[in-house]
């Protein structure tokens, strides 16, 4: 390393002052006159010598009283001779440094010995340069001190050199301590993550795995492992994707993969795992990078957030999801069954097209207003079907949908099909209609017999008694009727309900006859029939002694085009029979209320020996159609 | 001929209370008949044109209920006095053909005489 020529100290003519330079260019002058005689060496030739020498020379006496330089130094410090005598030197060194110089120069005068010091002096450019100064003592024969003689070599070009030694041993040095910070950093952000960091050489075997990667595998010493072939730590379809992830990033690729694995304690997790080729220095894949994050936690709560699904899916009722503007963007399949949309993209479907036309202008009107208001609606409305335009009466819920910062994402609906609890309500309000009207009509009922029994008795003891007997009959019917739902009646258990009052059922009234079921309409008047029949058996009849006995049967005929129906009271062991002058109005409602009810024929037949009641009617007007 | 005038047709399918009403009325004076449907009563209404008051349950088995035979009579038979019975609601005035007077079941049947008497005379 040189200066550069321009920094070489120059004098007013533009020649070169000193230095190096000045060493290898200047030249040297002989005063005139001399004759050149290289055999003798005279003192003219001492002065030359010392005129010529590179470097700056004086003497001086034992007291430092320097009385000599050489040329070198008048040219280099642009001085004089006078300027120079004595301590005139003083004017050329740095005032900085000068006491030190003082010092030891003075020293070296009072100890006489010799003196090396580096101290900048000034040039006649002005600048100041380091020059490395001896000066050494001069004794004579006696060892008496005699002179000193002083010698200063510029050796700012070896300051500058060791400058910039330094400087650029400094650069390294700074150089190193960034690489290896750079380098500590690079470590720390390996082993700070929590990813599995690992470099595989082409064969996919670990080379090497970083600190986080080790403690997330759960690696207790990775020299037992180092070597492995990578794939070989997956399972199933994890293996098969990790050797071809190795394979790929071979050829240059990057690939990607879920998989499960064993952390090396046996902790299954799920991974996420990157493969990537690191190049070499040619560009061509070197070794393989591969990065496997831990996602068993992410799985977990996707597997969580997929049971919220499956429970949307799977819910019976419709749900449905829709954007802030009210387009839909999720139904589920109970939902797209209940409104015929099938497997329609429901995108282009508005909150309003799910409605009954009629039911529309309440969306705006009073829904949505209830929704930003209360955070809810709900209540019975009409949805469509989109394939039939049938309507669909349902029990509709609809509230807001917020992210997880309270952002509104739309609207939710948990809707239920009220189709069978709008025919089930609609089937009761029937029914109770129905119930009314039968009340009314067994009031009805109960009002004429009470109105023909008074208007027949002969005085109003008898009417109570017989009423009171009559309403009795009656409510036995009803009950029979409401076992049956009042759409039938058991004929067996209307007669022994019908009797029961007048003797014991199986001993003195036997009732026998197939299982059935007779008609609603008939059930009041057959059984006050039964009332009317036993009462008059236990005045006059069968049931009048301690002997007779009644034998109610029934039976269905089924000969010619119709069936037909016969029902016969007959009496037996009572006292002997005559027909009464004058029938009594019980009689007379039997035959008549119960040929009606019928449509068939009742009559009495008072045989000697027992009477016998008949009635006969088609099937179809007594017995009630199996409603099975 | 105040016999003649007092002539009314009672439909009614429940034979306890038609018995009753016919009782009722021919013990004060009425000539009556009964039919337990519309097919019978509009053929008693067809044979005796001087059938003058009509009282007709609603509720009847058969093609036609009360409702239809008393619009039917008031078109075929105009001057008639109808009196339309039920005991399952009460009609909307406007179900009813013009000038007939409905009575929910039960009714006061003696109050029912005295009306139907009011209306004749």
């Amino acid at each position: 390393m040189s200066l550069p020529p321009e920094m070489f100290p120059r004098a007013g003519d533009g020649k070169p002052l000193f230095g190096d330079h000045y060493w290898r260019q200047g030249e040297a002058r002989a005063p005139v006159g001399i004759a050149a005689n290289p055999d003798r060496i005279d003192e003219d030739d001492y002065k030359l010598l010392a005129d010529n020498l590179p470097t700056l020379c004086w003497i001086a006496n034992p007291d430092g009283y320097i009385t000599w330089y050489n040329r070198r130094w008048h040219e280099y410090c642009g001085t004089t001779p006078v300027e120079m005598e004595g301590w005139g030197w003083q004017s050329v060194h740095d005032p900085a440094v000068l006491p030190s110089v003082i010092d030891r120069w003075t020293a070296s005068i009072a100890t006489g010995q010799p003196f090396e010091m580096v101290f900048p002096l000034r040039g006649a450019d002005g600048t100041f340069r380091p020059f490395l100064t001896r000066i050494l003592p001069v004794h004579d024969r006696d060892g008496q001190l005699r002179r000193w003689i002083g010698n200063n070599v510029d050796i700012s070009q070896q300051v500058a050199v060791e400058q910039e030694l330094r400087l650029s041993q400094q650069k390294l040095e700074e150089a190193n301590r960034a690489l290896a910070e750079r380098e500590a950093f690079l470590s720390r952000v390996f082993a700070s993550s929590t990813d599995c960091i690992k470099v595989l050489d082409l064969e996919g075997n670990l080379t090497f795995m970083s600190d986080g990667g080790q403690t997330v595998m759960e690696v207790e010493d990775f020299d037992a492992i180092a070597g492995c072939p990578w794939p070989a730590f997956w399972e199933g379809d994890g293996n098969e994707q990790a050797r071809e992830a190795v394979e790929a990033a071979r050829q240059g690729e990057a690939r990607s993969f879920v998989g499960q694995a064993d952390t090396m304690k046996g902790t299954r997790k799920w991974w996420h795992v990157a493969v990537s080729p690191i190049n070499g220095p040619d560009g061509k894949p070197d070794r393989i990078l591969s990065v496997s994050r831990d996602i068993t936690d992410l799985r977990q709560s996707e597997a969580e957030r997929d049971r919220f699904v499956r429970l949307a899916e799977n819910s019976r009722d419709f749900v449905a999801m829709g954007d802030v503007d009210g387009r839909a963007f999720y139904l589920n399949d109970a939902g797209r069954a209940l409104v015929g949309l099938g497997d329609a993209d429901i995108a282009e479907h508005h909150l309003a097209d799910f409605f009954a036309p009629e039911e529309v202008a309440r969306i705006e009107e009073e829904i949505i207003p209830a929704v930003d208001r209360d955070g809810f609606w709900s209540g019975e409305t009409n949805f469509r079907n989109f394939a039939t335009d049938e309507l669909i009466p349902v029990l509709y819920s609809v509230f807001p949908i917020t992210d997880a910062n309270g952002d509104p994402i739309g609207y939710g609906t948990v809707t239920r099909d009220f189709r069978d609890v709008k025919r089930a309500e609609e089937d009761l309000h029937f029914l109770n209609e129905e119930l009314a009207h039968r009340l009314k009509n067994v009031l009805a009922v109960v009002q004429s017999v009470a109105q023909q029994t008074l208007r027949n008795a002969a005085d109003t003891q008898t009417a109570g008694q017989k009423l009171g007997a009559r309403l009795v009959a009656l409510g036995a019917a009803t009950d029979v009727l409401t076992g049956g739902s009042w759409r039938s009646a058991n004929l067996h258990e209307l007669a022994r309900r019908a009797l029961a009052p007048h003797g014991d059922i199986g001993e003195r009234i036997k009732i026998e006859g197939p299982e059935v079921t007779i008609k609603p309409q008939v059930a009041l008047a057959l059984s006050l029939a039964f009332h009317e029949l036993a009462t008059n058996a236990a005045k006059y009849g069968a049931l009048s002694g301690d002997e007779g006995s009644v034998r109610l049967y029934w039976e269905m005929v089924m000969d010619g085009e119709e069936d037909r129906f016969e029902l016969v009271w007959r009496e037996t062991g009572g006292p002997p029979v005559t027909v009464p002058e004058r029938r009594g109005f019980g009689s007379a409602l039997i035959e008549r209320s119960l040929s009606a009810y019928f449509r068939g024929k009742a009559e009495t037949d008072y045989r000697p020996d027992g009477l016998v009641f008949t009635l006969r009617s088609t099937a179809s007007a007594a017995l009630a159609e199996n409603r099975n | 001929m105040e016999v003649v005038t007092k002539t009314i047709l009672i439909v009614e399918d429940e034979a306890f209370v038609r018995f009753d009403l016919v009782d009722l009325f021919e013990q004060s004076g009425w000539r009556v008949f009964d039919a337990d449907n519309a097919d019978h009563a509009i053929a008693i209404l067809d044979r005796h044109k001087d059938i003058r008051v009509v009282l007709t349950d609603v509720q009847m088995p058969g093609s036609m209920d009360g409702l239809k035979l008393a619009h039917y009579i008031r078109n075929r038979f105009p001057p008639t006095a109808l009196f339309i019975t039920s005991g399952n609601k009460r009609l909307r005035s406007d179900d009813l053909p013009e000038r007939a007077t409905f009575l929910p079941k039960p009714f006061d049947h003696y109050r029912l005489l005295n009306r139907i008497e009011a209306t004749v005379n």
